[in-house]
């Protein structure tokens, strides 16, 4: 019986702790959508329509900081970090009295299966959180969305894949670009064929079997051969192989003359050593992740010279454009984390940077007015964009339909470091900057 | 799905050429699983239990292999006694603090207390080297030999021999020496061997900590082919226990042809019909096998040898 | 003398349950009802897998698949065909049923640790399937169902409160399910077997018919369990779902809390889950860290508490004689002392 009573109290004691842990004015989340405006302040009691400025404003962050994908997640983070860092050098949310921005982290662990609960905690235990960046990728973004869109927060990600739009939530938005294979394709046809001079026919398609690999890669197989390539080699492979001499055995055989691979670097690392331990000489032409990230550059050594790769943007000259406040972020942004932005970093920050200027621009912190700001924002951030002045537009999903993917190639900078740089489309390049064949196809 | 077909040669040479060299891919690979999984199998046969951790110990073979890089400046080869030493520091450790507490109990306990420490080693592992992949400069890792029109990576054939040697090592240890007659005697019936006056415990640790160092020298070897990462285990782990079980529990050579099998299993499913179902094809054909033989290739219950 | 033993001995339980049922009275922050529902989840796929982990001492290491298939034609059936989850269960076990029958046959002529190993690449073979088959299933891009708004046959809610409580009466029934399972015949010549497979069949017990039926059970209500967890987060893919990592959760918690017994999955799911979050909280800033103390803490409790965390409560936990069993008599799964 007392064995009994002990069990009895420990739960008990599990329960109420859980309660206790959170903020005492806990805003159920639950009943959010009777609230107009989210109590951003603790210390406010009532909730007029002019009610006292808050001194912090609360973004929370979900990336995979540990797990099998911390390596991703560590890259978003920093992207994520640095903005709300700089941010605040520039005086905050001016309009909220010169708030400063926080950053919340929520560790998604790697697991989309625990990716609810862990936006439940954060959501539970910051009340006043004001809007959200995420993510590990699209399932985790599938997988947090209908939370988000429960409590109305709103939410800006970097996930590419187009089944995101298809959900007609009203509070997440997506900065980032999702046409990646028609870019992959165009550049073949327009820069290498038509301006280089190639004889490009053959295409081989290989990627890694993740919602990543699988949204890139059916983009590639419908576009290639309308237009006119031969796609004489697809297939996935597992995620973390352990060996595609298989895959690129295939490959081989089939004559591709270029390869769009899509994969993180372990699988990248893998698969570029391989085809070069076959004495095979295609192009390749990354499709974004692993073949974009510093420790790829850093894997090939000297071999990363003349891949190219297609991506969402990328942290050089070309993305500061058509905003000159943003000259000097990828020099600091390297300082201070000792690897160059990559499209990841650089795309967690135009996520928070969106957020800030929706802040301002509206001077409010409650979900339903701060997402409808964001979708009326147009200005331009570091996604290179379609519109003249570069700015973003978003329609009613949350797709920002200017957003264009840019084709990069690592080349030699002139500190003698490799670092990707945009070589496509003309519009994005920066004067000087040049396809360098010679490097390409060893 | 097959290749497309390239020009001039027929279909049934290219098929025979496709075959053979998934062959030799799946040999060289299948080296580095029977290397591993002769370490797995003689702690089974000698201490009737699995360690999950396994893949976590290859990931710590490879992290003092670039530790020990960034100090040295000396390639993997070359560092392999270090490496060895500083593995059978991290074996003893963790035998002492997590396996050796729970001797006497049942497997559920073993397997419990691993799947701890396989959590403990990866995070502290990410905790101290960040969760980028890190990569040792290689100068061979994509050289590789040409034999006749066949493609042999190179840093693969080394792994590959070097694993042979450290099997014919091991089996000469477990046959010729008094340490592996303990062993041996031990794993067949170990009340009895404490009868015999053998000292079990130290033959535990000893097949403990010799599992590390082979999973230890593995991650070495490989070095030159893969990221280094924390969760490099999970790529091996599956595939490890599954050539144990197939070669048979406490079989040496049973680990050894079973990781050969398994390997070249992989490749020629993986090559000839889809990338995606390499992983597939080892499964199948192990419950084939396991059907028709259910204690594994040479497995008679328990034997170390 | 016995009556008044029993009613004292169900009064806990009675204001447990009466507390269980009540909290979301108490509390409107969603945070503690999701965690409550994924103790609930937890807690029945434990108890289902300690039908023939723990009774039977069959180690399984594929009851994430039956969750799977669970999840994914509650999903798909309601995606493509517009059916409700609560119909969908019943294709989902029936499915389950079959799969576990097809890895029965296939494994239970095996013993001990070849079982295991062979549970796995069974599992493993799910898993790649569903990857495969992307038409069906949205190979490994995943499958989820949009939020459209309050819908109770789809399992749409604008707050958990519904879930919890569904899978808290699914609790209830998957323990009252334990509870006659450990009582009636199937469970005693289980016990037998697990005492002494080669004696049991000797005195004319169908061994095989005996585990085959006990893995379907645990497959149906782990499939049962998958349908409602699957719409509870909304997104399912087959590495998170279908994956070894989700059965170790499954088999940790069962061990954690006691085999043999049915408040020991209980409590290991309650404990588990918790502390996970507790230490993601507290953790959560460092990268690796929760999860590295996490490691450590299930060696820890594993080291102070061989007979899982409910042997805190002797009463509790010796329901069967399991409980005891797993440390004297040797099998060949021993190692001295």
């Amino acid at each position: 019986m007392k064995k009994a009573i002990t069990f009895l109290v420990l739960v008990t004691l599990f329960a109420t702790g859980l309660v206790a842990c959170q903020s005492t004015t806990a805003t159920p989340t639950a009943v959010k959508q009777e609230m107009t405006t989210a109590p951003a302040v603790q210390e406010a009691t009532t909730a007029p329509a002019t009610e006292a400025a808050p001194k912090t404003i609360k973004i929370g962050a979900f990336f995979n900081y540990s797990g099998s994908s911390a390596d991703a997640g560590e890259i978003d983070g920093s992207g994520a970090q640095f903005a709300v860092d700089w941010i605040n050098t520039q005086g905050g949310v001016k309009s909220l009295g010169g708030a400063n921005l926080e950053l919340v982290k929520g560790d998604t662990l790697s697991d989309s299966s625990q990716a609810k609960s862990v936006v439940e905690r954060i959501l539970s235990e910051n009340p006043d959180l004001v809007a959200a960046v995420g993510a590990g990728g699209s399932d985790f973004v599938l997988a947090m969305g209908s939370t988000f869109e429960k409590a109305q927060i709103p939410m800006t990600h970097n996930g590419v894949s187009s089944k995101i739009g298809e959900q007609h939530y009203k509070y997440i938005f997506e900065p980032v670009p999702t046409a990646f294979g028609q870019t992959q394709i165009e550049f073949i046809q327009q820069m290498l064929n038509k301006q280089l001079g190639m004889n490009i026919t053959k295409v081989g398609i290989i990627y890694e079997d993740t919602s990543y690999g699988l949204s890139v890669a059916q983009g590639d197989l419908k576009l290639a051969e309308s237009a006119g390539l031969q796609v004489a080699f697809n297939q996935s492979f597992p995620q973390y192989s352990s060996d595609v001499s298989a895959l690129v055995t295939n490959l081989k055989s089939s004559g591709a003359q270029v390869v769009l691979p899509v994969a993180f670097t372990q699988d990248a690392k893998l698969i570029f050593d391989t085809i070069a331990s076959m004495n095979y000489n295609p192009i390749i032409l990354g499709g974004g992740a692993g073949f974009l990230y510093p420790s790829f550059g850093d894997a090939l050594g000297d071999a990363v010279n003349g891949v190219f790769s297609v991506a969402s943007l990328t942290g050089d000259e070309a993305m500061f454009q058509k905003n000159s406040q943003f000259k000097d972020l990828a020099s600091e942004y390297e300082k201070k984390y000792g690897y160059f932005m990559s499209e990841r970093g650089a795309g967690s920050f135009d996520s928070v940077y969106l957020i800030w200027q929706a802040l301002e621009k509206c001077g409010c912190t409650d979900g339903p007015t701060l997402a409808s700001t964001i979708r009326g924002l147009k200005i331009p951030t570091l996604q290179p964009s379609s519109a003249a002045d570069g700015s973003v537009a978003f329609d009613e999903d949350g797709r920002n339909v200017n957003a264009i993917p840019i084709i990069i190639q690592w080349q030699k900078w002139d500190d003698g470091k490799y670092r990707p740089r945009t070589v496509y489309p003309e519009s994005m390049v920066v004067g000087g900057t040049k396809v360098q064949l010679e490097t390409s196809g060893k | 799905m097959l290749m497309r077909n390239s020009v001039g040669k027929s279909g049934t040479q290219i098929m025979a050429w496709i075959i053979i060299q998934a062959t030799i891919n799946g040999i060289l690979n299948g080296g580095i699983y029977a290397l591993v999984a002769v370490g797995l199998t003689i702690v089974f046969g000698v201490m009737k239990m699995v360690n999950f951790a396994t893949g976590e110990f290859i990931m710590w073979g490879m992290y003092f292999t670039f530790l020990l890089y960034t100090i040295t400046g000396l390639n993997n080869y070359v560092l392999l006694p270090m490496v060895i030493i500083l593995t059978i520091l991290l074996g003893l450790l963790s035998y002492v603090l997590v396996i050796k507490p729970v001797l006497g109990r049942d497997s559920n306990t073993f397997i419990m207390v691993t799947v701890g420490l396989s959590y403990l080693l990866m995070n502290v592992a990410q905790m101290i080297f960040g969760p980028t992949p890190k990569g040792i400069p290689s100068e061979i890792k994509t050289a590789s030999l040409s034999i006749g029109t066949f493609t042999v990576s190179l840093p693969r054939l080394i792994a590959f021999l070097s694993a042979c040697l450290l099997i014919i090592a091991i089996q000469i240890l477990l046959k010729k020496t008094m340490l592996g007659r303990a062993m041996r005697a031990t794993a067949e019936n170990a009340e009895m061997a404490q009868v015999l006056g053998i000292n079990y415990k130290q033959v535990y640790t000893f097949a403990f900590v010799l599992s590390c160092v082979m999973a230890g020298v593995a991650g070495t070897l490989i070095t030159p082919i893969y990221s280094i990462y924390p969760s490099l285990g999970n790529i091996f782990k599956i595939i490890i226990f599954v050539v144990v079980v197939l070669g048979g529990m406490g079989s040496v050579s049973g680990a050894l042809i079973g990781g050969l099998l398994l390997g070249i299993m992989e490749a020629l499913v993986g090559t000839l019909i889809n990338s995606n179902l390499g992983p597939a094809g080892i499964f199948v054909v192990f419950l084939l096998m396991l059907y028709l033989r259910p204690n594994g290739l040479f497995g008679t219950a328990n034997r170390v040898a | 003398m016995k009556n008044s033993l029993n009613i004292l001995k169900k009064l806990p339980i009675a204001v447990i349950a009466i507390l269980m049922v009540s909290i979301p009275a108490f509390t409107d922050n969603n945070y503690i009802i999701s965690t409550l529902v994924y103790c609930f989840v937890f807690a029945s796929l434990a108890i289902a897998w300690n039908l023939i982990g723990g009774y039977g001492e069959q180690v399984s290491w594929c009851n994430a698949s039956f969750v799977a298939i669970g999840a994914y034609t509650g999903m798909i059936m309601y995606k493509m065909l517009g059916i409700s989850p609560f119909i969908a269960i019943l294709v989902g076990t029936g499915l389950a049923f079959i799969a576990a029958t097809l890895i029965g046959y296939g494994t239970f002529r095996l013993r001990g640790i070849y079982f295991s190993i062979a549970t796995i690449a069974f599992g493993e073979i799910v898993r790649i399937s569903l990857q495969f088959w992307q038409g069906l299933t949205g190979g490994a891009a995943g499958y989820y169902v949009t939020y459209t708004g309050q819908n109770f046959s789809a399992l749409m809610f604008k707050n958990d409160v519904p879930f919890y409580y569904i899978l808290l009466a699914l609790l209830v029934i998957v323990i009252l399910i334990a509870s006659w399972f450990e009582r009636s015949k199937i469970g005693h010549y289980l016990s037998a077997i697990k005492g002494d497979e080669d004696a049991a069949i000797s005195l004319g017990i169908d061994s095989f018919k005996i585990k085959l039926t006990t893995f379907q059970l645990s497959a149906v209500i782990s499939a049962a369990v998958g349908t409602f967890f699957g719409f509870f987060i909304g997104f399912i893919d087959p590495g998170t779902v279908s994956s070894l990592n989700l059965s170790v959760k499954i088999v940790v918690i069962a061990i954690i809390g006691g085999v043999g017994t049915i408040w020991g999955p209980v409590l290991g799911s309650f404990v588990i889950n918790i502390l996970a979050e507790g230490l993601n909280s507290m953790f959560g800033d460092v990268g690796g860290l929760s999860l590295a103390v996490y490691g450590f803490l299930l060696i820890v409790i594993v080291i102070f508490k061989p007979a899982g965390l409910i042997s805190l409560f002797p009463k509790w936990g010796n329901n069967s004689k399991s409980a005891r069993k797993s440390d004297d008599e040797s099998t060949q799964n021993e190692v001295l002392p």
